[in-house]
């Protein structure tokens, strides 16, 4: 293989894919779906946790809570009206700051706070608010957690919120639709063109080809990956571990894309068989919304060893220590989906020449 | 003949039961054109998809610059050109871009597209979208892509099919500049009177076999018959058409017979068509 060749190629596709109809299709909607989940569930333009203060005494912790830039607080006159908010997801989470509340740190006594959290609000928004809870308390007292916090789940007791739990469906959808969907149109869209078959009669290899395409995916791929991961503010700790796998989860995808274009006769064909088989592509996404639903069937879809890390990463903040396992066996799958493409080509030449 | 630059030894290709080329030999040497002659389903585009390396012969060899196209086609293809019958150019970026991107497929310095699309009569829109252009623009764009390499055997299919006589006589231009040039020009088509205008010989193709093969003038003087036609005036104030053989024994007297009535109007001899000798060798049209 000629890496000149692969550069040319590749760089002939990505200026294609930026004018292609279907491709922006490909790219535009796991990201237009990330936004459309947040901007109805408030989890990306909210950005900021939303926080409420009922506090007739107007005391030195609600004043540096309401100063935090990081917090977006509104300061409530009636209670009532507060929890009502909490309860219809206006706000986050709503304190009721008791009287004396400011002496009582300082004192170092022991007193009752009674918070009402909605139910759907996301672990983020949860755990930044209690950690600048107890560095206000320590600043306010001069002294760490004398604080009894009492939480109040108010709405649906659910531990993730709707659109967390759409994230693992929409990552696989992006990392399908930008690194299986791409190659495969494109390879298609060469077939039908029979541009292909003036490539075939240059110096230009067929394995140049595929290994463009291949890579048109990963950056595909991995482009909508880390979009559609950053529009979610599920990055987590390790952005770059995140990307590694994503690239890696890419690839296996691009390889399967590029497998599908080189068997597919027609777009027809390969529309249809994305239809049919796109279930397997994308189940183990679906198998996380189904409530109570076994982990283990996730396993058995090829797409959860791609998916798995990922998550792993991004929700967990587990290190490469934690998804090795399903990194091997994702590494297997590429190998045989390798195997399977360097097959293809050689039985692809004659099929080519006979288009 | 100049030295050989494809030869064609048994060269066979079969698709399942079927054969397509049956056991063909020739040679084409360096600066000849050769039309590739036959009808629909005679084993031309086999042929030519041997020849350049797409498909591997079934049976036989096939040596194109002296190198085994089978084993070697990516080596020998850095020489060819190929220009296809159908269009399968990138529609969606401009001449420009289309052959930039050939050229630098086949690691061309300094290459010059403005001049090739001066030489194909597309300068002026080079930087429009193919996808807009008419039918024969298109081919001369893709002869335009043939030529990048400035190869030494260029492969032409059908390369004036439906085009305008404007476009059609650019394209002959071309294959004679080539020609004088060294470059061999295998050139595929169905038209009998672009095949004996351009070539230094014919192939007549049928059935995966060739069934001729020679310089256009040799085959007419071998299969055609030369025939004088005489218009003459009848007694009626109508006319009639007299034919007489040149080869005939009887011609010189039929001739002088038919001169001596004083009602001769038009005499003009006419020679075999290269499709009159293809329906004569094979019992079936070039569309057949």
């Amino acid at each position: 293989m000629n890496l000149r060749r692969i550069a040319v190629l590749y760089a002939r596709e990505l200026r294609a894919s930026a004018g292609n109809f279907l491709m922006i299709f490909a790219l535009v909607v796991p990201v237009v779906f990330s936004l459309l989940i947040n901007l109805v569930f408030g989890d990306v333009y909210s950005g900021k946790p939303v926080l409420g203060f009922y506090d007739p005494e107007n005391s030195q912790f609600a004043q540096l809570m309401m100063a935090q830039t990081h917090l977006k607080s509104t300061r409530y006159d009636s209670l009532d009206k507060m929890i009502s908010d909490v309860d219809l997801g206006a706000i986050e989470t709503g304190y009721v700051v008791p009287q004396g509340f400011d002496q009582a740190l300082k004192d170092g006594t022991q007193i009752d706070f009674t918070v009402y959290a909605w139910g759907e609000a996301s672990l983020n928004s949860r755990l930044i608010t209690d950690t600048t809870i107890a560095n206000v308390i320590s600043q306010v007292a001069g002294l760490p957690q004398t604080a009894h916090v009492r939480l109040h789940p108010l709405g649906p007791a659910d531990q993730d919120s709707l659109a967390e739990k759409l994230l693992p469906l929409l990552i696989l959808m992006s990392i399908m639709l930008g690194g299986v969907m791409v190659p495969a149109l494109t390879m298609i869209g060469e077939k039908q063109s029979r541009t292909l078959l003036a490539l075939n009669v240059t110096p230009t290899r067929l394995s140049e080809v595929f290994a463009a395409k291949t890579l048109l995916g990963v950056t595909m791929g991995t482009a909508t990956g880390l979009v559609t991961l950053a529009l979610n503010r599920a990055f987590g700790g390790q952005p770059l571990l995140l990307v590694g796998v994503m690239l890696l989860g890419s690839l296996a995808a691009s390889l399967l894309g590029t497998l599908l274009g080189a068997l597919a006769r027609d777009m027809n064909t390969l529309l249809a068989t994305l239809k049919g088989g796109g279930i397997l592509l994308i189940g183990p996404g679906i198998v996380d919304l189904i409530p109570k639903a076994p982990a283990w069937i996730a396993r058995l879809f090829p797409t959860y060893y791609i998916l798995n890390p990922v998550m792993e990463i991004a929700e967990r903040g587990a290190g490469l220590g934690d998804i090795w396992g399903d990194l091997l066996i994702l590494l297997g799958l590429m190998a045989v989906l390798v195997i399977a493409l360097t097959r293809i080509i050689a039985g692809q030449q004659k099929r080519l020449a006979l288009l | 003949m100049n030295k050989a630059t494809i030869s064609a030894r048994d060269l066979t290709y079969r698709y399942g039961d079927l054969t397509a080329v049956d056991h063909i030999n020739f040679e084409v040497g360096e600066g000849e054109v050769l039309g590739f002659l036959g009808p629909n389903g005679a084993g031309k585009t086999t042929t030519v998809r041997m020849l350049t390396g797409q498909l591997r012969p079934t049976e036989g060899s096939a040596l194109v610059l002296d190198e085994d196209i089978s084993t070697s086609a990516k080596q020998v293809q850095q020489y060819l050109g190929v220009s296809f019958e159908t269009t399968n150019l990138y529609e969606d970026m401009s001449a420009v871009e289309n052959l930039e991107l050939f050229a630098r497929l086949f690691n061309l310095r300094n290459f010059d597209a403005m001049e090739l699309l001066e030489k194909v009569g597309l300068s002026g829109r080079e930087k429009e979208r193919v996808s807009n252009y008419s039918k024969g623009m298109k081919q001369r764009l893709m002869l335009a892509r043939a030529l990048i390499n400035h190869p030494r055997i260029l492969f032409l299919d059908e390369p004036t099919d439906g085009l305008d006589p404007v476009s059609s006589q650019t394209i002959h231009a071309i294959i004679n500049e080539a020609s004088a040039g060294g470059t061999t020009v295998f050139l595929t088509t169905h038209d009998m009177v672009e095949a004996d205008k351009l070539s230094h010989r014919v192939a007549f193709i049928n059935k995966g076999q060739i069934a001729a093969m020679d310089r256009p003038a040799v085959l007419k003087q071998h299969y055609g018959k030369r025939t004088l036609k005489i218009e003459v005036q009848d007694g009626q104030g109508g006319t009639h058409t007299q034919s007489i053989p040149l080869d005939g024994s009887e011609t010189a007297k039929q001739v002088e017979q038919v001169f001596a009535s004083g009602s001769v109007l038009t005499a003009h001899t006419e020679e075999a068509t290269l499709e009159d000798i293809f329906i004569q060798i094979t019992g079936r049209g070039l569309l057949g």
